[in-house]
């Protein structure tokens, strides 16, 4: 019992005997009492008033009593603690100011148990260190994601969770006090049963005054994700392989199937001319025909070796004026009298492979002049700005082709005539659609049978140099 | 071709080996001509001194235990060898073997034609070359 309340207590019963003297003397004087019967009254009377003080007395050190309690529980921190004094005195004003400070105390702070539970329910892995690279505090995760109990980490040096080969050692560490913060380094935790964990790591530290309080890292694990890059770099690597196989698959369609192939028509030809006068008109013309089907087959590997080519071999982009490339695409087709061939409008100048795009014009007019049946042959070439493409169209007055083929002859090796009556290989197409589609254009054909045809496709405006005369 | 000096010719197919043979008989070419079947075998007679250096090396590339390039790699480093022109003459149109056998210092680079007619050609434009160029001594 504090000396106060000590002295509450003398103060209580000395004003309490002073009361009920004055009151038996009051009492006696009003009534005409006689004075003995003074002690008995002024002992009724002082047993009325020692109770009625002490149960004053009582309520006051109950009031104290909770007030204490409640600053002390407040003072840990517990911000929603009500005291509760329900009386309209002073005791009960000064509890009433209490609660209304927590409150307002509540508003503007945040209590330990509101920011534990931020803590405990962050999903990356969250440590605090004290300056001397201590773990003091930790969450859920990082305990879930090292298997350690939060007991066990807390007190523990940071470098015992960290792996041998893990980015920050003791050196960024340094770094990082220096520096204030460390963002997103990748690094390496070791878990309790010796696991690696790729994570991907934070850290700032705390100062107050220029003083290190300690440093708040977070963790996350990026296991899945490096895992995923892993997987990324092997189908990398399988692609390139795939690659390779493809390079070696054409270089030996190139050498190894072209070589007995020449041996058969050196052969037959030497047959040919060594037996001349053992040979028949039938035979000769057997022989005609193998070396024939042997110069067919040498075209069907070169046609190979051609779509194989397209996106293998990687060509400098180069501004191209398509009217110059047109033109000496037209000269190497060389076409006979009978078909002309025009450019209807002004062609622009595009940046492209130059050797893509010239396979493109030179496959597209070769078809319309190997296929042309009539008298009076006419190609027209001509060109039309589409949004991002420019669109460009070879038309032809030739046999045209039926509408269910529209799609199959852009397939490889396919024909629509017998290859004894027009010798083709079925590979120019499939090489201009490939071409165009590697440049994100597309190839369709319109076409009337016995009217002629029109192969439309388009390439990508990218950086073009808009000189067409639309 | 000059005078009368071997023309060895490095080939391990037989029917090109008589292609080559017959090309030589058709444009009458008489020098010697001495077939030997990979690079190995070719070192082999460069490196005897009883044979007489030859004046040309018509080389194909792709051969079982030696290939041409491995050839190249090491007649091109033997000093007894590495001024004799080499003319490839193969099947590839592969930049790679181009770039290659370039590098290694060949004379020259011939793809054989499929059709024996334009192969006699080859092998008269190769004499032509070969008559006309002045060569180290």
């Amino acid at each position: 019992m504090s000396i106060n309340v000590r002295l509450q207590i003398v103060l209580f019963l000395i004003s309490s005997i002073l009361l009920s003297i004055t009151g038996s003397l009051v009492w006696c004087y009003l009534n005409e009492i006689q004075p003995g019967q003074f002690v008995q009254i002024l002992a009724v009377i002082s047993l009325v008033v020692i109770f009625l003080s002490h149960g004053l007395l009582r309520s006051t050190r109950m009031s104290i009593y909770k007030l204490k309690e409640g600053t002390e529980i407040i003072g840990n921190g517990n911000l929603e603690y009500k005291i509760n004094i329900k009386s309209k005195d002073e005791l009960g004003q000064l509890a009433l100011s209490f609660n209304k400070m927590t409150e307002n105390l509540q508003k503007i702070t945040i209590s330990r148990n509101y920011s534990d539970s931020i803590i405990r329910s962050i999903i990356g892995g969250l440590i605090v260190l004290s300056p001397e690279r201590y773990i003091k505090n930790v969450n859920a995760a990082i305990c879930e994601m090292l298997g350690y109990m939060e007991e066990e980490l807390i007190g523990m040096s940071f470098d015992k969770i960290l792996a041998k080969d893990s980015n920050f050692k003791f050196v960024e560490m340094n770094g990082l006090i220096d520096r204030g913060f460390i963002k997103n380094t990748e690094g390496t935790f070791l878990s309790k049963d010796g696991k690696y964990i790729p994570v991907l790591f934070s850290g700032s530290v705390m100062r107050d005054c220029d003083t290190n309080r300690g440093i708040v890292c977070v963790a996350l694990d990026i296991t899945e994700r490096k895992q995923r890059e892993a997987k990324q770099v092997q189908l990398l690597n399988e692609l390139e392989s795939v690659n390779q196989e493809l390079k070696d698959f054409a270089y030996i369609v190139s050498h190894d199937l072209r070589a007995p192939l020449r041996a058969i028509s050196s052969l037959a030809n030497w047959i040919s001319t060594d037996y001349a006068d053992k040979i028949d008109e039938e035979g000769r013309k057997q022989i005609h025909l193998l070396i024939g089907r042997v110069h067919r087959m040498n075209a069907l590997i070169e046609g190979i070796l051609q779509y194989s080519r397209v996106g293998r071999i990687k060509e400098e982009k180069i501004e191209v004026d398509l009217s110059n490339l047109v033109k000496s695409v037209i000269d190497l087709i060389n076409p006979p009298k009978n078909i002309e061939i025009y450019v209807e409008n002004k062609l622009p100048t595009i940046l492209c492979e130059i050797t893509r795009v010239e396979q493109v014009f030179q496959n597209l007019l070769n078809n319309a002049v190997k296929y042309m049946n009539k008298p009076e042959g006419k190609i027209k070439i001509s060109c039309r700005k589409e949004g991002e493409y420019w669109e460009f169209s070879v038309a032809d007055n030739g046999p045209g082709i039926e509408e269910k083929y529209f799609e199959k002859i852009f397939q490889i090796f396919q024909t629509l005539k017998p290859r004894d009556e027009v010798e083709s290989t079925g590979i120019g197409l499939s090489i201009v659609k490939k071409i165009v589609e590697m440049y994100g254009g597309k190839v369709w054909v319109e076409s009337k049978v016995g009217c002629g045809s029109t192969f439309f496709f388009t390439l990508p405006d990218g950086k073009t140099i808009d000189n067409a005369g639309t | 071709m000059k005078k009368q000096e071997t023309i060895l010719l490095v080939e391990d197919d037989t029917v090109d080996q008589l292609t080559v043979k017959r090309a030589l008989r058709d444009i009458n070419i008489t020098n010697p001509l001495k077939i030997t079947n990979n690079g190995e075998e070719a070192l082999e007679y460069l490196r005897n001194e009883k044979n007489e250096i030859p004046g040309i090396i018509l080389l194909d590339l792709n051969m079982p235990k030696m290939n041409g390039v491995e050839f190249l790699k090491i007649a091109k480093n033997d000093s007894r060898i590495k001024r004799i022109p080499v003319i490839v003459l193969t099947t590839s149109k592969e930049d790679r073997d181009r770039i290659n056998t370039f590098d290694l210092g060949v004379a020259g680079y011939m793809v054989k034609p499929v059709a024996y007619m334009q192969f006699v050609e080859v092998i008269r434009t190769i004499n032509l070359y070969w008559t006309l160029s002045e060569l180290p001594r």
